[in-house]
């Protein structure tokens, strides 16, 4: 299990940031769904940026 | 040929040949280059039937939209990873990545195990397999999902070519290499391509098509900045 840990370290160094990450995407495919196409772009880049300072403020 | 990704990948693929030869070295200075070139020959013949496994495999059997998806949300984690150390690093949290220094405790390291030629190949062959696996999953990621392979194996061959040659030369970590900053520049690339791909595969429209990858990289890098600006005058006033 040790090459397991190793291939989700190579992606995830804080979990709650990659929590954070897929939330946005997740957000962006609500969005689409509710055919708000161009906002989901947005939304993205909000989402993350918003979790990259959550995560580097609470380090 | 696609620009941004061979630059991404050219960048990236420097950065961990950069600390895959500082481990060689190490190796090769306490051990001799016998167990050192071993240990990377057996770990490059690893990560090539890895990547042809992984490579070949994905590509004839995973159909390419749910490819982009899987392929978006790993480089969005993977560059939101290399984007925080890197915010870190500039804005004083954690201390800045230093070459010499990791080069002197592998040698420490290494020099209290001293005679074990078995364990310094296996030092040389587990830091060229982990930094090149992050290699590859760039340059499938990047390649796949751009549908360019070719432009992200010149970028990371252009990188290896580099870092062997003044590697050889100077037979000495590279402490030189702005290795901070091409990790910022990289964490910013990969978060903004991550973004575009796993937001195109989920059916969002960007603005301007691929243009929008350049508004991405500007926006990340202004929040960036200001997540910087702010850690560091959190900082200040603590003190």
């Amino acid at each position: 299990m040790k090459w397991l840990k190793e291939v989700y370290s190579l992606f995830v160094d804080d979990p709650k940031l990659a929590v954070l990450a897929l939330i946005a995407l997740v957000v962006a495919l609500v969005l689409v769904k509710l055919d708000q196409r161009s906002a989901a772009g947005l939304a993205i880049f909000l989402v993350v940026s918003g979790s990259l300072w959550y995560s580097t403020r609470h380090d | 040929m696609n620009w941004y990704v061979l630059v991404a990948a050219f960048l990236a693929s420097s950065v961990e040949f950069v600390e895959a030869l500082t481990i060689v070295l190490a190796v090769g200075t306490v051990e001799g280059y016998r167990p050192a070139l071993r240990g990377t020959a057996i770990a490059v013949v690893a990560l090539t039937i890895l990547t042809m496994i992984l490579g070949v495999g994905v590509l004839r059997y995973v159909p390419i939209g749910v490819l982009r998806g899987v392929i978006g949300v790993l480089l969005l984690l993977f560059g939101v990873k290399w984007l925080r150390k890197a915010i870190l690093r500039f804005s004083g949290k954690k201390s800045l990545h230093d070459e010499s220094a990791i080069f002197a405790k592998e040698v420490g390291k290494l020099r209290a195990n001293q005679g074990n030629t078995f364990a310094a190949q296996a030092t040389a062959f587990n830091g060229v397999f982990l930094e090149g696996l992050e290699v590859v999953v760039i340059v499938l990621t990047m390649g796949s999902a751009a549908q360019s392979y070719s432009s992200a194996i010149i970028g990371a061959a252009i990188g290896l070519a580099l870092v062997l040659s003044l590697g050889l030369a100077l037979r000495a970590p590279l402490s030189r290499v702005p290795e901070n900053v091409m990790k910022f520049v990289v964490g910013i690339m990969l978060t903004s391509f991550g973004s575009f791909w796993a937001g195109e595969s989920f059916g969002v429209v960007w603005p301007y098509q691929d243009v929008s990858i350049l508004l991405l990289i500007a926006g990340y890098l202004a929040a960036t900045w200001l997540i910087v600006s702010n850690l560091k005058r959190r900082e200040a006033d603590a003190a």
